[in-house]
């Protein structure tokens, strides 16, 4: 005890010395705070759909640069770089901002960089895509020309703090990209890394969503509808976001050792989907074995119902199933090709793309439905997701089909042991399984299948799934 | 190799770069300048092209590289992409080709209607015309084409744009006023692999190979020389896109709009506004972009390919699919306040900073600073005025400080804060805010999670863990603990930090003999000690008591046949118990353990775990499978399983008993019964039962029977037949629609446990009830029928009808036509022996014209093959007058057999009919309660009833006029008594 304590004084006195400034800058603060933390906010309870990082009405974000290491499916990390908002630390994709129709948003871009760490770190710009008239410092966003060679498509912000105050109206509500525009140093060895396209692969981006504000007769719009358009409703509960990558991971270690990286070599051997290959693609957001990948992308739904009423015509019982607005999949992509998306079960139907309805110059509903969804590079698609439970099948209904013998199955591990929904039955002696109330898990996936690896990890990559959970009321946890 | 191939160029490197832009490409506001040598000239609407197809050479930053490109005149260099082709739509077009390369070539052109040229022009000067009618107005790609062995060309330059114009409309893509433009420009997207282009023989290069190395807008990769398209403030531009690379490129105009008015030259009747439009090898799109009128002198706006396709082979920097757009327009005044930077906070004091930064107008007017501000956490918190670093606002570039005053940070709370600055210039323009974020940690971590366990040799262990991740983040740097009361800050014992990170995990080992309540608390690295967390150690000798019976405790299953899990994917018994050591010293529990009908030593036991995952209360729930491995090894009948816990002062409390039964043994059936078999002895009509009951005879040596199944005909397996509870079951066999006859049952049943018996049977012979059917219409409708067959709308249920007078309700059929007007019960279930009565009212209808004598089926029995078995029929004695007659007419072997006609008045008659099926069968026909005659000796016995139609069925005549009326339908299998009134 009197040796411990002797070597606990000697600590103590070699830390006062270390710390002391920030002793006395800290001691005098009050504990009681009245003022209200500055951050954009984000609900880190937010299990499964789109987290959205919110700042209030004529939003000022602050997004900073950061670099990390991002889990893959193969056991491996990548070196990345990415947007955070605030101090929040390194993570990958940035945040999702999420802004009303007609805001003024401001975004506030400060190059953490240091010159040498990372190594031969470039200036970072931020560009638009899909808005108009962006302003950057009070004047019009634009590419940056100097001395005659373009150096990036808006203005940047140079490393070691510098800042760039980007603005623009929303306004025009829909799904969109932020990304990097690219950035060269000011002044010194030109960085290797100023392209946009470099800075994009190794992670500058994010989702701009813009809720509609706009009103039609006896609605107004909002966080329940996806443009300003009554049939682009869809329940605010399911909305899910599926950005689409791609990395080399050679790119990002020649990054990351500072070295130049041959472009025309470029090779993608890893797609993701949020940041995350499957199955990490599953977790829930803010999944703690996955530190810097905050988003997941499991979309969990309820079968389509559209009778508010269990005793039609006396409509005096209401329906606990009642779900009759479907569920939204805003694509987004920023890989190098086309990336053919579906999700399997049932089509989905294309409302927008590119922050725009499709739709006529009187507003004629002009979407319509689709299987698999091709998004090209820079674009975003807006998809409603209905589930619909047709053949109504259950125990006194059954699928008129035999089962096939154990030996010829294979039973998935989310498997209930009934083929109903909302259904659980014993599983075959020695099988476990992850179902919990009976719900149906529907892959949904990126069906250029040579993309669904990791590196060669086969059945990674780009995969996720729709969860359909059995109708209110149910027992799912 | 390369080097002979440049040098065999004759053009080579004497060529001015700006002299190889394509004509027609060169980046000028309006429409598109086809250069002073047009490759068309037009005489009304016959318009003549030359196109040269040659090698030459384009350049590449930094270096050049050989083509094959066209030329619109015979001296000049060809050119990437070639010369662009300008028509009206009609127009009949005649493009001259002239091949000067060493292999020959054709040419085709998009979306044009005509014959494909598959031939070419020959190698070395040979030539080729092509004539075709300018088809829809739009932008179309026109390249090297079809013949075999030919598919490097294209890639190897030979493409340009052909431009079909609205007759009469120039300043319109496709001819509707929505897609007006003032200025255009063609964007032809291309790719180049030197690999190809550098080879002395391109014909035989392998394109599986082609790798692009340069990415081509109109001929050029983005290079500081490539020429800006350009336009002006408040124009519509119009792009014409040519994608004649083999990579689909999606492109973007970064902060415009891209209205698609056309794909491939056709136009869209919808335009889309694209962020990104990608297009194919081989396709087009005409693009459609509105310049704001606001865009200031030389406003930009990069062209580019949004997968960032933008890199010049190996080079550093921006290049690749890449173009800029830059605007003219009206100088903007200054309007844009200064742009500040450099912002930092110094600790001027306790919890105070000041504030720096530069403010700086150099690029946004020029005019003097005039303000400066700031606001923390929000840009529109209240703005708190800057001063001059040298006092006076009066320089362009101007730092600004809060000095002498400082910021005071003293009531901010731990985490984030963002200050913002913003410089406001001397024309009164404030500029953008520009921020930094400074984080705050004035709060100690916070203590979580606190045990105390007996470490060995001697003293307590006291571990938990300290967190500063909500109150500032900063590391854990120390830790410490008092006994019974907190001392100053730094002065307890110390504890070990496990490591310097936001959570840490805190411990230390308190000396044996001590009691109190202990104080924990931790220090980050800002110096901050946070609250304290407590735990007591008291002097607990007394192990917790264990509670095994209650809601959710016990065993599961129990009792158990030892297959069966306590879910389906736990193979094994769950023993769920409750450990609680409050008021016995109050110490959390550390452990629970369970044996199996002998207590063992402590600690030998098998392990329980805690039910949320870790035993750190005084009151834990805790859990133990045993696996059905071992459950199987175990006697049938009642064992013990004995459980206690374990405290974390080590004591283990009294071992507690809760009984599972083990039943491995199936119960033993001995019998089934069902009962009453036959069904349906009581002679009493319209009164039999329905069902009969089915029990079974079983027990089983350990526990109870309490489920059973039964089934008919093949065994559906253990579980899969019709469950019943208990031993006894109700079946209801005409709901199940079973025939009549014996049927054999099978039953076996289950115990508690889960066991299964051996399978029994039974035998239940089926009498189906006596009542058949039966329909007075009271429905007001014909419901309770199995089907009505009326296509002419004939068939009623109207009070007029009625016959019978309860109730007041009967169906009438409207005669005319032969189509048959009827309604069908189909109850009856292939019955041998049926009786049926109803009321009928010929009601004065005529049933056929005058001479005509027609028989009309008004009751019909079928069989299964819808044949007629028998059937009541009536006429009138003179055809078309006279009285009315009926008759019984039964289908027999080899024929039918009928009864004279009988009369009856024009009024409500009840008519009754008896049949059935025999070798010797009898047959009888009953009106109004009097039998009329009886047919005896008909072989009917291959005849069995199926269903029975009323209504006029069969033998109805067009010239029947009136209205038949029928009511009280009833029928039954075996009693003839209601055939009388």
């Amino acid at each position: 005890m009197t040796m411990q304590r002797s070597t606990r004084l000697r600590a103590r006195v070699w830390l006062a010395l270390l710390v002391s400034p920030l002793l006395v800058s800290g001691a005098l603060l009050s504990p009681a705070g009245t003022r209200p933390a500055a951050a954009a906010t984000e609900d880190t309870t937010k299990t499964m759909g789109i987290v959205c990082t919110e700042a209030g009405p004529n939003p000022t974000f602050n997004l900073t640069t950061r670099a990390g290491y991002i889990n893959l499916p193969d056991g491996t990390t990548a070196y990345m770089w990415g947007y955070s908002a605030d101090a929040r630390p390194f993570q990958h994709p940035g945040p999702v901002l999420c802004v009303n129709e007609g805001d003024t948003v401001t975004v506030i871009l400060k190059n953490a960089f240091a010159l040498t760490n990372p190594k031969k770190a470039p200036a970072v710009s931020i560009i638009f895509p899909g808005q108009e008239n962006v302003t950057a410092n009070g004047v019009p966003s634009e590419p940056q020309l100097t001395g005659g060679i373009l150096t990036s498509l808006a203005q940047a912000a140079q490393p070691g703090g510098g800042t760039v105050t980007y603005s623009f109206v929303a306004s025009k509500p829909g799904t969109f990209l932020y990304e990097s525009g690219g950035g060269q140093l000011a002044t010194g060895t030109p960085s290797p890394y100023s392209s946009p396209q470099i800075q994009v692969r190794m992670g500058l981006f994010g989702t701009l969503i813009v809720r509609p504000t706009g009103t039609f007769p006896g609605k107004v719009t909002g966080a329940s509808y996806v443009y300003d358009r009554a049939d682009s409703r869809f329940n605010p509960d399911t909305d899910y976001m599926l950005l689409l990558s791609e990395i080399d991971p050679y790119l990002n270690s020649k990054v990351l050792k500072g070295n130049v990286f041959n472009m025309n070599t470029y090779h993608p051997r890893y797609w993701l989907v949020n940041g995350r290959g499957f199955p990490d693609s599953i977790a829930d957001n803010f999944a703690s074995w996955l530190p810097t990948q905050p988003y997941g992308s499991l979309a969990p739904i309820r079968p389509y119902d559209a009778e508010p009423y269990l005793d039609s015509p006396a409509n005096t019982v209401l329906n606990p199933g009642y779900n009759p607005w479907p569920a939204v999949d805003r694509y987004l992509s920023v890989g190098t090709i086309d990336y053919p998306f579906h999700p399997h079960g049932n089509n989905g139907k294309v409302i927008g793309r590119d922050g725009s309805p499709i739709a006529g110059p009187l507003g004629e509903d002009m979407s319509f439905d689709k299987f698999s969804v091709n998004i090209g590079p820079g674009q975003t698609w807006d998809v409603l997701f209905n589930w619909k439970d047709a053949e109504d099948y259950s125990p006194a209904n059954q699928v008129p089909a035999s089962e096939p013998d154990l030996q010829n199955l294979t039973i998935g591990m989310f498997y209930s042991g009934s083929p109903y929904l909302g259904e659980q039955a014993a599983m075959p002696a020695g099988v476990t399984t992850l179902n919990e109330c009976g719900e149906f898990y529907i892959i949904a996936h990126n069906h250029a299948l040579y993309q669904l690896t990791s590196w060669g990890v086969n059945m990674t990559g780009p995969i996720t799934y729709t969860r359909v959970d059995p109708p209110l009321p149910n027992t799912c946890p | 190799m390369k080097h002979t191939l440049l040098s065999s160029v004759v053009l080579g490197s004497a060529l001015a770069l700006a002299a190889l832009i394509a004509p027609g490409i060169a980046a000028a506001a309006g429409p598109i300048d086809p250069g002073p040598n047009p490759a068309c000239t037009a005489v009304g609407t016959a318009v003549t092209c030359n196109l040269w197809a040659k090698i030459g050479t384009i350049p590449l930053p930094g270096s050049s590289v050989t083509i094959w490109g066209f030329s619109a005149t015979s001296s000049g260099s060809p050119s990437v992409p070639g010369p662009v082709l300008i028509v009206n739509q009609g127009d009949s077009v005649s493009v001259n080709l002239t091949n000067s390369l060493p292999r020959p070539t054709s040419i085709m052109f998009g979306g044009q209607a005509m014959v494909s040229d598959t031939t070419g022009a020959p190698a070395g000067g040979g030539t080729k015309v092509y004539t075709f009618t300018a088809g829809a107005p739009g932008t179309y790609p026109y390249e090297a084409g079809l013949i075999p062995g030919s598919q490097y060309q294209a890639a190897m330059g030979l493409y340009g744009a052909l431009v079909v114009r609205p007759t009469g409309a120039p300043f319109q893509a496709n001819g509707n006023p929505a897609t007006t433009f003032a200025d255009e420009s063609l964007v032809i997207l291309g790719e180049i692999d030197p690999a190809l282009n550098g080879s002395a023989t391109p014909w035989t290069y392998d394109l599986r190979g082609f790798a692009p190395k340069w990415f081509l807008v109109n001929g050029a990769p983005y290079s500081p020389s490539a020429p800006p398209i350009t336009t002006t403030g408040g124009n519509s531009l119009l792009l014409r896109y040519v994608n004649a690379g083999i990579q689909h490129h999606s492109m973007g105009v970064l902060g415009l709009h891209q209205r698609v008015v056309a794909a491939d030259g056709s136009a869209l009747p919808f335009p889309r506004t694209m962020v990104a439009e990608t297009l194919a090898p081989g396709q087009s799109a005409d693009v459609l972009v509105s310049i704001p009128v606001t865009a200031a002198t030389s406003t930009k706006y990069p062209i580019y390919d949004a997968s960032m396709l933008m890199n010049n082979s190996t080079a550093n920097g921006i290049g690749g699919m890449t173009a800029l757009l830059s605007a003219a327009g009206a100088p903007a005044g200054d309007t844009v306040g200064p742009i500040t930077s450099g912002i930092a906070l110094t600790a001027a004091g306790s919890g105070t900073y000041t504030l720096t930064a530069v403010t700086d107008e150099t690029t946004t007017g020029g005019a003097n600073i005039a303000a400066a501000e700031y606001r923390v956490d929000s840009t529109t918190a209240t703005a708190v005025a800057m001063s001059a670093a040298d006092l006076a606002f009066d320089e362009v570039t101007e730092p600004v400080t809060t000095f002498p005053s400082v910021i005071d940070a003293t009531g901010w709370t731990s985490g984030a804060h963002t200050v913002y600055v913003r410089g406001r210039d001397l024309l009164n323009n404030w500029g953008p805010f520009a921020s930094t974020t400074i984080t705050l940690d004035t709060s100690g971590p916070t203590v979580s999670g606190l045990t105390l366990t007996l470490a060995s040799p001697g003293g307590i262990a006291l571990a938990g863990t300290a967190s500063d991740v909500a109150t500032g983040n900063s590391n854990v740097v120390d830790a410490e603990y008092f006994i019974d009361a907190t001392g100053t800050n730094g002065t307890g014992a110390a504890m070990a930090v496990n490591h310097q990170a936001p959570i840490a995990s805190i411990t230390a080992t308190i000396p044996d003999g001590t009691t109190g309540v202990v104080y924990v608390h931790a220090l980050d690295a800002a110096g901050n000690w946070g609250t304290y967390a407590q735990i007591t150690l008291g002097d607990d000798s007394t192990g917790p008591a264990t509670t095994v019976v209650g809601p959710g405790l016990g065993a599961s299953p129990n009792p158990t046949n030892g297959r069966i899990g306590v879910n389906s994917s736990t193979q094994a018994v769950r023993i769920t118990a409750s450990f609680s050591d409050a008021g016995l010293g109050d110490g959390q529990i550390a452990a629970g353990e369970g044996f199996i009908d002998t207590p063992g030593s402590n600690g030998g036991g098998f392990q329980f775990v805690a039910s949320d995952g870790i035993f750190n209360a005084v009151t834990e729930t805790g859990l133990a499978d045993i696996p059905l491995t071992t459950i199987t090894l175990l006697s049938d009948g009642p064992h013990a399983i004995l459980v206690h816990g374990k405290d974390a002062a080590g004591n283990w409390g009294t071992l507690v008993s809760l009984t599972l039964t083990v039943d491995k043994t199936g119960p033993v059936l001995t019998s089934i019964t069902a009962s009453p078999s036959p069904t349906n002895t009581t002679t009493i009509p319209y009164t039999s039962g329905t069902s009969f009951g089915l029990s079974a005879t079983a027990t089983d040596a350990t526990t109870s029977v309490t489920a059973g199944e039964w089934w008919e005909g093949a065994d559906p397996g253990a579980g899969n037949g019709t469950q019943f509870s208990g031993v006894s079951t109700t079946i209801d066999y005409v709901a199940r629609d079973w025939a009549a006859g014996n049927h054999t049952l099978n039953a076996r049943v289950r115990d508690a446990a889960g066991n299964w018996s051996t399978v029994s049977s039974t035998i239940v012979a089926v009498v189906l009830p006596d009542n058949v059917f039966a329909d007075s219409f009271g429905s007001g409708g014909t419901s309770a029928w199995t089907s009505v067959t009326d296509t002419t709308s004939a068939l009623s249920v109207t009070a007029g009808a009625s016959l019978n007078g309860s109730p007041a309700l009967g169906m009438q059929t409207t005669l005319g036509g032969t189509a048959g007007r009827y309604v069908t019960n189909a109850t009856p279930r292939l019955d041998a022996s049926y009786h049926a009565r109803f009321y009928f009212n010929p009601n004065g209808a005529l049933l056929a014209n005058s001479g005509v004598a027609n028989s009309t089926t008004i009751l019909s029995g079928l069989n299964a093959a819808n044949n007629v078995i028998f059937q009541v029929q009536v006429r009138r004695q003179n055809a078309g007058g006279g009285t009315y007659q009926v008759r019984l007419v039964v289908a027999r072997a080899g024929g039918t057999t009928a009864t004279s006609y009988y009369t009856i008045t024009n009024a409500s008659h009840y008519i009754g009919v008896a049949w059935q099926s025999a070798a010797s069968a009898s047959a009888s026909l009953v009106t109004d309660g009097t039998v009329r005659r009886t047919l005896t000796n008909l072989n009917t016995s291959a005849n069995l009833l199926d269903a029975v139609r009323l209504g006029p069925s069969a033998g109805l005549s067009n010239a029947a006029t009136g209205t038949l009326h029928f009511d009280g339908f009833a029928s039954t299998r075996r009693t003839a008594t209601d055939l009388l009134p």
